[in-house]
């Protein structure tokens, strides 16, 4: 790609971006520009889906969700919404309303509710690399030897952080891959973070609500009681 | 001559002599060693304190456990004893969860869960090794120790002492494939036997106001109402315990879940119907526990999976990125 022929057509450098862009190996500007070139061409959008086809088929896995043309509908949906002018505006009617309809809800679900729905326009724009990244390494297993050595590039850049010393790293998500791409100008560095912070609050939420259903579930079946529910305690020091 | 068979006479009772007393003594093989260990946990009457540690924290809890007979179900109660007051009161089919901050949360069931795949006794041997390596003692308990180690990289690997006399757990340090320690439980003193009338009353205290009602409902395999989705990846060894539907607790709809075990490690798998429409995915890991979070997209249909359980994040991520819809069969 660094040597450039004056006979490549700017669409030509589009496709070799693109098949770039999902193979895991591009830069942030690198993706927009072949975000904004498939919205505008049919053609481009369709060798889209058939690279993705291709590096699914390439790690050795195709499965049912490999065929989902996710950048042109993540596309639409950024089309549909007019992120600049409203993002503030909804922001505040949306905690407002999360507060008024907290009835007969519990209060974990309404948090999260709110905080999603504050949250939708700002993820739909970072979705967007997160959306391609997830869908390319979508059958890329991490924890397999043979795999891993076969995906060493692509699992570079897989967009989950993880949070090796445990207990008081929460943050680590895989919508923050796709907050830091600034993909949209129009997101100012504060609203990423307040964003960010909220989807982190929203997957910590769950975390512990599902660790608690976990505990119940194996002191219900065989698991040994006492550890289930001693490893609850790590969510106290949060 | 006659001096030889003397001595291999004498040889050949030695030998009897000990085998016999490893096996009336509570030296059994190792497979057997663990199925008691569940086994006790369920079936011994025990009080006890303990420490739990994972990372830099340490915190002590409390234990009191009532075996069920043909008059009384089976009743627990664990109490935190540091920090924020909470407590776990189980009574058969009832299980409470309080917390000062959070409240109390009831789990309710239908009836006990119905176990779908029972553990065989063979089955940890085949995913870990076993070793019976010596003996110690825990809470003034003599302890016979057990090395867990296991064979691929989808589980972690332990250290047991497990109590001689009754083969209750009395101290656990769990490992990962760097054999950096994850978590440590050990008894500080542990009472085997009955308990006192005091103490059975602390296990029928209820918590008199309960904020949130979790109406779980078993689903034993029922080809009438199959699930939507599979997993399509599960470690080897790994079975369905069970399954059930219960509310979930961040959304407004029902969640699937199933849990798996390998005898030893337990995850479970949950997945809901999604709201945000915002395809993403996160993992942590919170002191010995993994968690996954994925959402899936099927047409116009959102999907929301996470996995939780005491095994390498790996290994919980690659479950949850196995599981798909299971609508289109060929």
């Amino acid at each position: 790609m660094s040597e450039k022929d004056p006979q490549i057509s700017a669409r030509e450098r589009l496709k070799e971006s693109l098949s770039v862009s999902l193979d895991g190996h591009s830069n942030d500007l690198e993706l927009r520009r072949v975000l904004d070139g498939i919205s505008k061409d049919d053609e481009l959008r369709s060798l889209a889906g058939r690279y993705q086809l291709i590096g699914d088929a390439i790690r050795g896995e195709v499965n049912q969700f490999a065929g989902v043309d996710i950048t042109s509908s993540v596309m639409a949906a950024i089309e549909q919404d007019d992120i600049d002018s409203s993002f503030n505006q909804k922001l505040s009617d949306s905690s407002r309303s999360s507060v008024n309809d907290s009835d007969g809800v519990p209060k974990s679900s309404n948090l999260i509710k709110g905080l999603w729905v504050s949250l939708g326009k700002v993820a739909i724009a970072a979705s967007v690399a997160v959306a391609i990244i997830v869908g390319v390494r979508n059958s890329n297993p991490p924890a397999d030897v043979q795999l891993m050595a076969v995906n060493e590039p692509a699992t570079l850049t897989q967009p989950v952080q993880l949070a090796h010393t445990g207990q008081n790293d929460y943050g680590a998500s895989g919508i923050r891959a796709g907050y830091n791409s600034k993909l949209h100008d129009s997101i100012t560095p504060e609203q990423l973070a307040y964003a960010q912070s909220l989807a982190d609050r929203a997957t910590r939420e769950r975390f512990h609500a599902y660790a608690l259903q976990h505990a119940e579930l194996s002191a219900m079946g065989n698991g040994q009681s006492i550890l289930s529910f001693a490893r609850l305690t790590s969510f106290d020091s949060q | 001559m006659k001096q030889t068979q003397w001595i291999s006479g004498k040889l050949l009772v030695l030998v009897i002599f000990i085998s016999s007393f490893l096996n009336a003594d509570t030296v059994p093989d190792s497979s057997n060693l663990l199925e008691k260990m569940v086994d006790s946990s369920k079936k011994l009457s025990f009080q006890g304190e303990f420490v739990y540690q994972q990372g830099a924290q340490l915190e002590t809890l409390s234990i009191i456990h009532q075996a069920g007979d043909n008059d009384h179900s089976e009743k627990e109660r664990i109490i935190y004893l540091d920090g924020a007051p909470r407590e776990v009161v189980r009574d058969g089919h009832e299980l409470f969860f309080s917390s000062y901050n959070e409240g109390v949360t009831r789990f309710q069931h239908g009836s006990l869960m119905p176990v779908i795949n029972k553990l065989q006794g063979g089955i940890s041997e085949k995913y870990y090794d076993l070793k019976i390596v010596g003996i110690d003692r825990v809470a003034g308990r003599e302890a016979l120790l057990l090395l867990v180690l296991p064979k691929d990289r989808f589980r972690y690997g332990y250290q047991l002492w497990l109590d001689r006399e009754s083969s209750l757990l009395l101290k656990s340090v769990m490992v990962d494939d760097q054999g950096k320690i994850i978590e440590r439980l050990q008894f500080t003193s542990l009472n085997v036997g009955s308990l006192s009338d005091e103490t059975k009353d602390l296990l029928i205290r209820k918590p008199p106001v309960v904020d949130e009602t979790i109406t779980v409902k078993s689903q034993p395999d029922r080809p009438s109402d199959p699930l939507q989705w599979e997993t399509g990846w599960l470690p080897d060894g790994f079975l369905l315990e069970n399954r059930s539907v219960r509310p979930s607790p961040v959304s407004q709809h029902n969640v699937d879940a199933l849990v798996f075990s390998d005898g030893i490690a337990s995850f479970s798998v949950f997945v809901e119907q999604d709201d945000t429409r915002v395809l993403s995915q996160a993992s942590e890991k919170i002191g010995a526990l993994s968690a996954v979070s994925k959402i899936y997209r099927e047409g116009n249909q959102y999907f929301h999976v996470t996995v939780v359980g005491d095994i390498p994040l790996g290994a919980a991520e690659r479950v949850a990125v196995s599981v798909r819809p299971l609508k289109i069969k060929p």
